[in-house]
């Protein structure tokens, strides 16, 4: 029945497009379009690697010291025009993926049905609007900073969303204001901290972002919720749950099933050309061992002719507890005791690795050809004392806490 | 050379300067005579060139023209309309393609190519040399 609906809403909005068509010729039937960016980064933390996010497997440090997977990628994208309302769009993207290769993953592939230029149904799978820039976040040439702040973009690294997406602009007081909801769910394999890939299963997903924008003048607030099940941590909970009502305590409140998340944020940009500035707060929640974070970020920069020289100052700070009492050991059978400890030592690693961190960058954005940027950035992160901060595939002889430096180059096209 | 021959050649220098600077394209926003489209101001038309403005008040869905990336027209004319470069024109679009939110507007290569469109589609907004303009247009100031 509800498959039913959604078709008689489809085929009216197809019958309406088509009235509201303009008159001048169409122009071609399939477009592509393709952007990408090649990249080195090094970090100085040799005990641990550097990646734009902590769920992928390797990067800049341990594995390598100059490295090319923190910030190359190569998208490309083909629509068709099917009708004057109806289109179809796939867009696929080879990055560094959970298991070392950049082999390519269909990042957008959805049918889009233009009732009117206002309004937009989406069917398939897009990029949910979690946060301002999330579904803009890899196209490089479109931002003066080599990648967006992980600060604020790892905080919900399940990004896409499988199921329905409605974007509806309309234009009142000088100004346009998009909104847009998506629906859904979304699948997705991650490798937290280098370890062993887990599946991570995020249903019932509902974004909604609201978009100002006013010449000078842009302006987000996003708002989003989920359920969250990720696949992996299984052994360790039904380890837990061995240890009685008390180990059953800590199974409810950790264990990542099913959980309840919830995502906000606001940000905006205010750019009258010969400068810039831009800021964003986030916050992540979820009541499992995921945790709860606030992000933020602030950039600023000057455009003086190809150059765009820019700094920007980032930070996230855990809200929920980076440690717990765990099993109480006295209240364990004395044979089970260090059985007990070691799963009270797993529990906490996890917890406190969750990550505080800020970070100072700068750099500069060099438009030296056509359609080319050359950027150059040099970050300073610091990481609280007993985080894992936003570092990956940690080695033995890594101790938590401390400063790291990063230097990346990127070349970044868009055509 | 004496005082007054270095004079001579520095007017005219200037004077060239001056002329040569006049005869570079003057980019004027050009509407078909008998458009509904009425005075835009120039963020309206900003707006309907950046795709954030699709229905005018009175209900008329302009059609905007634009110019190739490497006409130098086209960057006067986001220049003069915007401040932006072709290169935040650039990044503005490739943010929207590449969403599904939104498309560049179609661009054709000569002035003469935007006055026949115009001719064919009251809805449509150019932007052509302020020589290349006939009576068929209406310049919006």
């Amino acid at each position: 029945m509800r498959r039913i609906l959604l078709l008689s809403a489809v085929a009216a909005c197809v019958s309406v497009g088509v009235r509201a068509a303009d008159t001048l010729p169409s122009d071609s039937v399939l477009t592509f379009n393709a952007f990408g960016t090649l990249g080195v980064a090094h970090s100085s933390e040799e005990q641990a690697d550097f990646n734009r996010s902590a769920y992928l497997p390797i990067g800049a440090g341990a594995t390598s010291s100059w490295s090319p997977a923190v910030d190359s990628l190569l998208a490309g994208q083909v629509r068709a025009q099917i009708s004057p309302s109806l289109s179809g769009t796939v867009q696929v993207v080879s990055e560094l993926r959970h298991d070392h290769t950049y082999k390519p993953h269909v990042e957008w592939a959805y049918l889009s049905f233009d009732a009117t230029p206002e309004l937009a149904i989406r069917l398939g799978r897009t990029s949910a609007p979690t946060f301002a820039l999330t579904d803009t976040r890899r196209i490089g040439y479109a931002q003066h900073w080599v990648r967006p702040p992980s600060e604020v973009y790892d905080l919900v690294p399940v990004t896409n969303n499988d199921g329905i997406d409605i974007v509806w602009k309309t234009r009142a007081f000088g100004a346009l204001h998009t909104f847009q909801g998506a629906y859904g769910r979304s699948e997705s394999i991650a490798t937290p901290r280098g370890q062993p890939p887990v599946t991570a299963l995020s249903d019932h997903q509902l974004t909604l972002r609201y978009g100002y924008e006013k010449e000078a003048v842009t302006a987000y607030v996003n708002f989003g919720r989920d359920r969250l099940t990720i696949d992996g941590f299984e052994g360790l909970m039904s380890a837990i749950a061995m240890f009685g009502p008390q180990g059953q305590a800590l199974v409810d409140r950790y264990n990542p099933r099913q959980r309840k998340g919830t995502f906000y944020g606001v940000g905006g940009t205010y750019d009258p050309g010969p400068w810039f500035v831009m800021g964003e707060w986030v916050r992540q929640e979820n009541a499992s061992l995921v945790g709860s974070r606030t992000g933020s970020y602030l950039s600023t920069g000057l455009r003086i002719g190809a150059f765009t020289p820019y700094v920007t100052w980032s930070d996230v700070t855990m809200n929920s507890e980076r440690s717990t009492p765990g099993l109480d050991l006295a209240a364990v059978p004395p044979p089970l005791a260090p059985a007990a400890a070691s799963l009270n030592y797993v529990l906490n690693d996890i917890l406190q690795s969750n990550g505080d961190f800020t970070t100072i960058a700068g750099g500069v954005r060099w438009d030296f050809a056509r359609s080319l940027a050359l950027k150059g950035q040099y970050e300073r992160i610091d990481i609280a004392p007993g985080s894992w901060g936003p570092l990956t595939n940690q080695q033995p002889g890594f101790v938590p806490g401390g400063s790291v430096r990063v230097l990346s180059l990127t070349l970044s096209f868009v055509r | 050379m004496n005082p007054r021959a270095l004079l001579r050649s520095a007017c005219a220098f200037a004077l060239l300067s001056v002329a040569i600077a006049t005869a570079r394209a003057d980019v004027v926003v050009v509407v078909a005579a008998n458009s509904p489209i009425r005075n835009l101001t120039t963020a309206e038309i900003a707006d309907i060139y950046l795709g954030r403005l699709t229905r005018l008040p009175d209900g008329t869905r302009p059609i905007p023209i634009d110019r190739p990336e490497d006409s130098p027209l086209r960057e006067e004319l986001y220049e003069k309309v915007a401040r932006l470069s072709p290169v935040q024109v650039k990044a503005h679009w490739s943010r929207l393609i590449f969403t599904g939110r939104g498309r560049p507007p179609r661009a054709v290569a000569s002035d003469e190519a935007v006055l026949r469109i115009l001719r064919e589609n009251p809805a449509a907004i150019g932007y052509i040399d302020r020589r290349s303009a006939t009576e068929a247009v209406r310049i919006l100031d």
